[in-house]
């Protein structure tokens, strides 16, 4: 439990770290922290394309255009926060190498950080998808159940990249390795589809996938309206917490010797 | 309470140096499978070092490049862990290990001092509370609120230097990144350093420039293939480890035949064998007696006293006085005196008698030669049978109610009046003072 202890005492330096990251990110760019909502909103606007005109994806034949946008929103908005978290994650250690070479920092906030800025991404968009259910009227008391989601997802997050990181300063092509899987996860996730619509015989893929259930509260929490089941929310906790506590362990292992590996 | 500062006991520095990189992955993952050294090479970058550094203090550390300096320091700051040993350190420690860390190279100067802070373990007020020293003593100018990928090698050095000297803390570790400073820098940072000094902060700096060390280190600490070759004052060390580069370098030129070769080998000869050595050196005052401090315009005899185990016939003796923060002052050497000296069979000694002192005030340092013969058209001579290098010096005192500073050489001087060049073309009237001698 030290690692919630230590993630509690370090809250106020992760989060202007995280801040401090998108300062750094965003200095001498025009646009700024609008890219924030301009990149995700660009993604969503090129898989609409890709998907529902092109490929012609209709999860329901109900469903109007601009409801699918929202579906896809719901799962498209977790899914980059969580691969944003993943991939810039991995690298962070290794970028802040200098950090570690020269001061005691406590490293292992470094990664913590980079999933932080992923999750204030996810955030400012589902703010504004908040908006446009909310005008729409689809929202519910299911909402409450967001934060949870959000701290879920974290917990998990953090857990991955607190190994990842540590691998990528020995193994280099880490990172590579993580962007190209993280592009083939995209597809096996149910981001522009629903679980429904996967065809028998592939739904292991789903149920293997712990981003499925992920993906599944966020789109029933907020557009649906819909409780999560239990057995997919206590199993996605499991998970979550086994990963971190995994994750966790293993970087404090590492922590006394990665200055010299770096 | 205790007076020590930093203490190391048995401090021992491995570094892996892994045959291929799937092993370092395998290792850094904790597989191992057969015997380590299939795995990696030890390389021992500190072996079994221990001592104790006193609060207050001022420690430089010296040593040849991969002599293990600034792996002392990573551990000494606790960024590198020990392999075995212990280190502790009784205070708050700050460390600037490498040039510019954290810093981050499109944020600006004013951006950075905060992000900085981050790293170093400072909230917002506090660094808003050192800002305005960090900040006039980095002297950036409007740089200040430009990014810090458009500064230079100095400017980039002195924030970093700023801020890590500015945050608070009992004890702080500087590696060699002072030498990118101008001298103008270089001296707020002596004073900066005399401040700590007085404050009672402990400092360990690795520093490869002589006469900082001397200026500003209350002891020096010589590393050598990881272990310590030295402990002692400034001096002491410093002359012991310039001492191991001579004989360096004279290890390098065995062998070598010079143009003047019979010389060479009969001074290596008397060199190797140790027939003729000079013992020590002592500085004698106008009455005989030995004397440490001396006031210009008085009598300097400088007494070296030699051991031979053959009678030598005709030896060049030369003694080089230089000041300690670097520089020769003056050589003397008997063949240009014209002065006729044999060493004695079994030992003796020779005066070098400075009558008039002309020296200025301050420290000086003498180094002592014995060549069986001496060239003086060449101008990097090996052919000694004895050289006498070791810290032993003398000083002239500051002249009564004089701050000023007075230079190395107090030439005896004319002055005297000359009519101004304008006074003269306008002619007539003045010509009272003409070639009148003050």
């Amino acid at each position: 439990m030290s690692c919630f202890r230590m993630l509690f005492r370090h809250r106020h330096l992760v989060w202007r770290l995280t801040m401090l990251d998108f300062q750094v990110r965003y200095a001498g760019s025009r646009l700024g922290l609008l890219w924030t909502l301009l990149s995700p909103l660009l993604v969503l606007g090129a898989y609409l394309l890709l998907f529902g005109k092109i490929l012609g994806v209709k999860p329901d034949p109900a469903l109007s255009g601009l409801d699918y946008a929202l579906l896809m929103a719901c799962g498209l908005l977790p899914w980059l926060g969580f691969s944003e978290g993943v991939m810039r994650g991995t690298g962070s250690v290794l970028a802040q190498r200098n950090l570690m070479r020269s001061t005691v920092f406590p490293m292992e906030l470094i990664p913590v950080t980079a999933v932080c800025a992923g999750l204030v991404i996810q955030m400012c968009g589902i703010v504004v998808l908040l908006l446009v259910l909310g005008f729409r009227g689809v929202l519910g008391l299911t909402l409450l159940l967001l934060p949870l989601l959000v701290i879920l997802q974290a917990l998990f997050t953090i857990g991955i990249v607190w190994f990842l990181s540590c691998v990528n300063i020995v193994y280099r092509d880490t990172s590579q390795v993580i962007g190209l899987l993280m592009l083939l996860l995209m597809f096996v996730s149910p981001v522009a589809y629903t679980q429904a619509m996967v065809p028998a015989g592939f739904e292991l893929l789903v149920t293997l996938n712990p981003l499925s259930y992920l993906i599944d509260g966020y789109r029933g929490a907020l557009m649906f309206n819909r409780l999560p089941s239990v057995a997919g929310l206590v199993t996605f906790a499991s998970l979550a917490f086994v990963t971190l506590l995994t994750g966790y362990r293993h970087f404090m292992r590492l922590r006394r010797e990665l200055p010299d590996f770096v | 309470m205790d007076n020590t500062a930093i203490s190391v006991r048995g401090l021992s520095k491995m570094y892996k140096l892994y045959r291929n990189r799937p092993f370092r992955l395998l290792d850094f993952l904790g597989l191992r499978l057969g015997k380590t050294d299939r795995y990696f090479e030890e390389f021992w970058a500190l072996q079994d070092v221990s001592f104790d550094i006193a609060r207050g203090s001022t420690v430089g550390v010296i040593g040849r490049n991969g002599a293990g300096k600034s792996t002392l320091l990573k551990v000494l700051s606790g960024v590198s862990a020990p392999t075995r040993g212990e280190v502790t350190l009784n205070g708050r420690t700050s460390a600037l290990l490498e040039l510019g860390t954290g810093f981050h190279p499109d944020l600006t100067g004013h951006e950075n001092i905060f992000a900085s802070g981050l790293y170093l373990g400072l909230d917002r007020p506090a660094i808003e509370e050192l800002y305005d020293e960090i900040v006039a003593f980095a002297e950036l100018g409007e740089f200040l609120h430009q990014p810090v990928r458009t500064y230079s090698t100095g400017m980039h050095m002195r924030l970093a230097f700023s801020l890590a000297t500015s945050v608070p803390a009992d004890i702080q570790i500087i590696d060699e990144i002072l030498g990118v400073g101008d001298a103008y820098f270089f001296g707020k940072c002596v004073q900066r350093f005399r401040r700590f000094q007085e404050e009672g902060r402990t400092t360990v700096l690795v520093t490869h420039d002589h006469a900082m060390m001397l200026q500003l280190c209350t002891r020096c600490l010589w590393i050598d293939r990881g272990t310590i070759a030295a402990d002692g004052t400034p001096l002491e060390v410093i002359m012991a480890y310039d001492q191991s580069i001579y004989d360096e370098r004279d290890r390098h030129a065995t062998g070598e035949v010079t143009a003047s070769g019979l010389d060479l080998h009969q001074g290596q000869a008397l060199r190797t064998s140790g027939a003729v050595r000079v013992e020590r050196v002592e500085f004698l005052n106008e009455t005989g007696m030995p004397a440490r401090v001396f006031s210009d315009g008085e009598s300097l005899t400088i007494r070296i006293h030699y051991v031979s185990a053959v009678f030598l016939k005709e030896p060049v003796i030369a003694v080089m006085v230089y000041r300690i923060l670097g520089g020769t002052v003056c050589n003397a050497i008997s063949s240009m005196d014209g002065a006729q000296l044999h060493l004695a069979e079994g030992g003796g000694a020779v005066d070098v008698v400075f009558d008039r002192l002309l020296l200025g005030p301050g420290e000086y340092t003498v180094a002592v030669g014995i060549y069986p013969s001496l060239d003086l058209a060449d101008a990097v001579s090996t052919q000694h049978a004895a050289i006498w290098h070791k810290p032993s010096t003398f000083s002239v005192r500051q002249p009564a109610g004089v701050a000023v500073n007075l230079g190395v050489v107090r030439h005896p001087v004319r002055w005297k009046i000359v009519r101004s060049p304008l006074a003269a073309m306008s002619g007539s009237g003045s010509s009272k003072n003409e070639g009148k001698q003050l």
